[in-house]
């Protein structure tokens, strides 16, 4: 038992560790510190279970942060739209005074105002809301972020790119990973099954397995979807092995904006239908033999 | 007997990094990025605070998003910023209550597969002591939860370095309760060879 009228008290003792003490009462702690052995080897005692209860506590919870870069990502979406908001707010009144007297001119301003507001959004903040909105709707980003993936690719030379490997990429990706993926995406509620975890450099051009280069790509909620992606995969892929388009370039078209290049390397705007992809075919047979497989039409077709 | 505590350079405290008090506004610097910047700071110490409360990893997301959106709109109605860190660390709490009692949970207590004993054994120690490093981990912790939740409140946030005047705010007690919550908690953790 500790003398407490000879000894400061734990109390004390941690304060002064601690730092939390006001200059004249650390002096004092100090000072008698100085002399007395037993209340130094107690601070000691007692800042060492402090550390080690500290030190305990982080390592038990550090182990369920997830990444922070989803949570930022979304918060930074939300400030935007309310300082985008709050700058309209300042608007509301003059407009209003402009048509003082009637309710109707005021709902009139206000939806005036909304409008203007609308048009001062730039154009990253609509895009960011836009993939927002389809990730929550449920249809998932028809583009990946490019802060979060931005692509990654391992050295590679056109010979391995022409060498076929192995058919299905997707089936190595491990599930934990592709629930990483959905989480940097703010889609941990959607469901697996809807989405192909793709690359956005596809390993046939030399993409990785690299999470900055995986994103949640719809099967069949748009028009733009993850078949349509694996139609310019292939195509890209043969171009290169062509010697009709080098692979630095098929890389960085694939990983800017997909969509973009399927329609340069298609030549259209939408996604090419079953009729129009065989037309397209068709129109391209002089460059070989065209074997195409589609369910519906004639089983296989010879040109 | 071997020491626990090693210099895991986590975080360093907010006295070590931050010294309070907290920022006045910056002219020039927007409010929206003034919040991403004590976004960046305090995250992580906010999310394993209420995931200490016995939120899920899930929900703490949530709430650290409500937390800086509630900062926004404090700071942006000119409210007062003293003890900042104290008044956001107050929201995560409150808004942490708030989830617990809808989805109560009890969030999984160490167990042999844990964080404690895959990634962090030190491969200078030799097993025995790596074992006896966790297993005094567990018993530290396992102390901690059977003390009434205002002692463990202050010691978690003590743990993500606050400051009293911080904790105090946090969880609307005086400065000497919170002295006085530590003492009593840590001669606790002491009697009971949590060292």
């Amino acid at each position: 038992m500790r003398d407490d009228k000879l000894h400061l008290s734990d109390e004390v003792l941690l304060l002064s560790a601690d730092q939390e003490l006001s200059p004249r009462r650390e002096a004092e702690a100090l000072a008698h510190l100085a002399l007395c052995e037993r209340c130094r080897a107690r601070r000691d005692k007692l800042q060492l279970v402090a550390s080690n209860f500290s030190y305990a506590h982080r390592e038990e919870l550090t182990a369920e942060l997830g990444s922070a870069q989803g949570s930022r990502s979304d918060l930074q979406a939300q400030l935007a739209l309310l300082s985008s908001g709050s700058k309209r707010s300042g608007w509301q009144y003059p407009l209003a005074n402009l048509f003082a007297g009637t309710r109707w001119a005021y709902v009139a301003a206000v939806f005036l105002v909304a409008a203007l507001g609308l048009g001062l959004l730039s154009q990253e903040t609509l895009k960011r809301d836009s993939q927002k909105l389809l990730a929550s709707s449920g249809a998932g980003p028809l583009l990946p972020e490019p802060r979060v993936t931005p692509g990654v690719t391992r050295p590679i030379n056109v010979s391995q790119v022409c060498t076929p490997g192995p058919p299905d990429q997707m089936a190595t990706i491990p599930m934990a990973v592709r629930q990483a993926v959905f989480h940097e995406y703010g889609m941990d509620g959607s469901r697996p099954r809807e989405y192909e975890v793709d690359h956005l450099i596809t390993p046939e051009l030399g993409g990785t397995d690299d999470i900055q280069n995986l994103w949640p790509e719809p099967y069949a909620t748009t028009e733009w979807n993850a078949h349509v992606k694996d139609e310019l995969e292939d195509r890209l892929r043969e171009l290169v092995c062509q010697g009709k388009l080098d692979l630095p370039t098929a890389q960085r078209d694939i990983a800017t904006n997909w969509i973009s290049a399927y329609q340069k390397y298609f030549h259209t705007d939408k996604p090419l239908t079953d009729t129009s992809r065989l037309r397209w075919a068709q129109e391209r047979k002089s460059a070989a033999e065209v074997w195409i497989q589609y369910a519906s039409l004639a089983p296989i077709t010879h040109y | 007997m071997p020491v626990l505590v090693r210099d895991s350079t986590i975080e360093l405290p907010y006295s070590c990094t931050t010294d309070a008090p907290v920022p006045e506004a910056v002219p020039g610097i927007a409010i929206e990025q003034e919040v991403m910047l004590l976004f960046d700071q305090m995250r992580n110490r906010l999310v394993r605070y209420v995931l200490s409360l016995g939120v899920y990893a899930h929900d703490g997301e949530d709430i650290i998003q409500e937390v800086f959106l509630s900062l926004f709109r404090h700071l942006q109605l000119g409210r007062s910023r003293e003890n900042l860190r104290g008044w956001v660390f107050q929201v995560a709490h409150n808004l942490a209550l708030k989830y617990r009692n809808g989805k109560r949970r009890q969030r999984a207590r160490i167990n042999p597969d844990s964080s404690l004993v895959e990634n962090h054994l030190e491969p200078a120690t030799n097993p025995e002591e790596q074992l006896a490093d966790v297993q005094r981990q567990r018993r530290l912790l396992a102390i901690v939860r059977a003390l009434p939740e205002q002692d463990q409140w202050c010691l978690y946030l003590r743990a993500e370095g606050l400051r009293y005047r911080e904790i105090a705010r946090a969880l609307g007690i005086s400065l000497g309760a919170v002295s006085n919550s530590l003492a009593r908690s840590i001669a606790r953790l002491e009697r009971a060879g949590g060292r």
